[in-house]
């Protein structure tokens, strides 16, 4: 069960993303985390999640992989939540500088699609930072078309997507169980 | 008239010329606009909303479509009101007078839907 999850900031994705992997049939549970701590603030993000899962009622595995999520390794018996796609995407973007953004996202999706069918389970977290004004940096619109193509590709690809609306999920794709 | 909103890079022309068929004329600039049979899709509206005209030409669209049953408007209006207030005034009161003119989309359209992902809703 592949399932994406997008929304506003703090709006309950990485509980709602967690409660859906406890109640996984798999019997191993992985954290990826695509975010590189470069600051205070982006620390104690960090801190707060990593306590939430120490607190679990099950037991997960860390992985930091902050660009080349491919290279990761599952089988059927693994649930796997990416949180988030965002912070991978940016992380890539930098990586690729001199990458047209099109020719980018395909090569993201190309990559993203030889993970999709590994786990047993996977939950795919996402930001929506598509309805704030234009912005008049190049780079900022690159990375909204890039991260809107990307979030597009996963909800076409997922049997289950969820638009997170402060801590209330509601299923544009699926049916909540 | 129907129209469609949605974030940017949502996929949302994609979805009307799925849904409405693909033979419809796009119009992104008023003067791409010519006299037409088929359907007819504004896209940009938030752009075309920055010209002085946009109002008359909204109104000519209108008008066009009422004129005859088989005509049909089709307006997609990204939606850009999401975002922090911005710095520059020009900036907010465009962003004012793109919610404003969408609002009164949506009370003259019969459909409205809004685009996630590529994923419709329909609110109306």
């Amino acid at each position: 069960m592949i399932t994406f999850i997008c929304g506003g900031v703090r709006s309950g994705k990485t509980r709602f993303a967690e409660r859906l992997l406890l109640a996984s049939s798999c019997k191993n549970l992985h954290y990826v985390a695509t975010g590189v701590v470069t600051d205070e603030e982006m620390k104690e993000r960090v801190t707060r999640h990593q306590q939430d899962r120490q607190r679990s009622e099950r037991a997960w595995t860390t992985w930091e992989q902050p660009t080349d999520l491919h290279e990761l390794a599952f089988s059927s018996s693994d649930a796997v939540l990416i949180d988030c796609l965002t912070t991978w995407v940016t992380n890539e973007m930098m990586k690729h500088e001199k990458i047209p953004p099109g020719k980018l996202a395909k090569g993201l999706s190309k990559r993203l699609g030889k993970l999709l069918q590994q786990p047993g389970d996977l939950v795919i977290v996402s930001n929506d930072v598509s309805r704030g004004m234009p912005s008049s940096f190049t780079m900022v619109r690159d990375y909204i078309y890039l991260l809107g193509q990307m979030n597009q590709w996963l909800v076409k690809h997922s049997d289950q997507a969820v638009e997170m609306v402060f801590g209330q999920p509601y299923f544009h794709k699926g049916v909540e169980r | 008239m129907d129209f469609v909103t949605g974030g940017a890079h949502n996929g949302k022309l994609n979805w009307a010329l799925n849904h409405y068929g693909s033979k419809s004329l796009v119009v992104r600039e008023i003067s791409e606009w010519k006299h037409t049979e088929t359907l007819v899709i504004i896209d940009h509206a938030e752009q075309i909303l920055k010209l002085p005209e946009a109002d008359a030409f909204f109104h000519k669209m209108w008008e066009w479509e009422h004129s005859r049953p088989d005509h049909q408007l089709i307006i997609i209006g990204t939606d850009v009101t999401g975002g922090i207030v911005p710095v520059e005034k020009e900036h907010r009161e465009w962003r004012d007078n793109v919610g404003l003119h969408y609002q009164q989309f949506i009370k003259e359209a019969e459909s409205v839907y809004r685009i996630w992902y590529g994923i419709p809703q329909q609110l109306k």
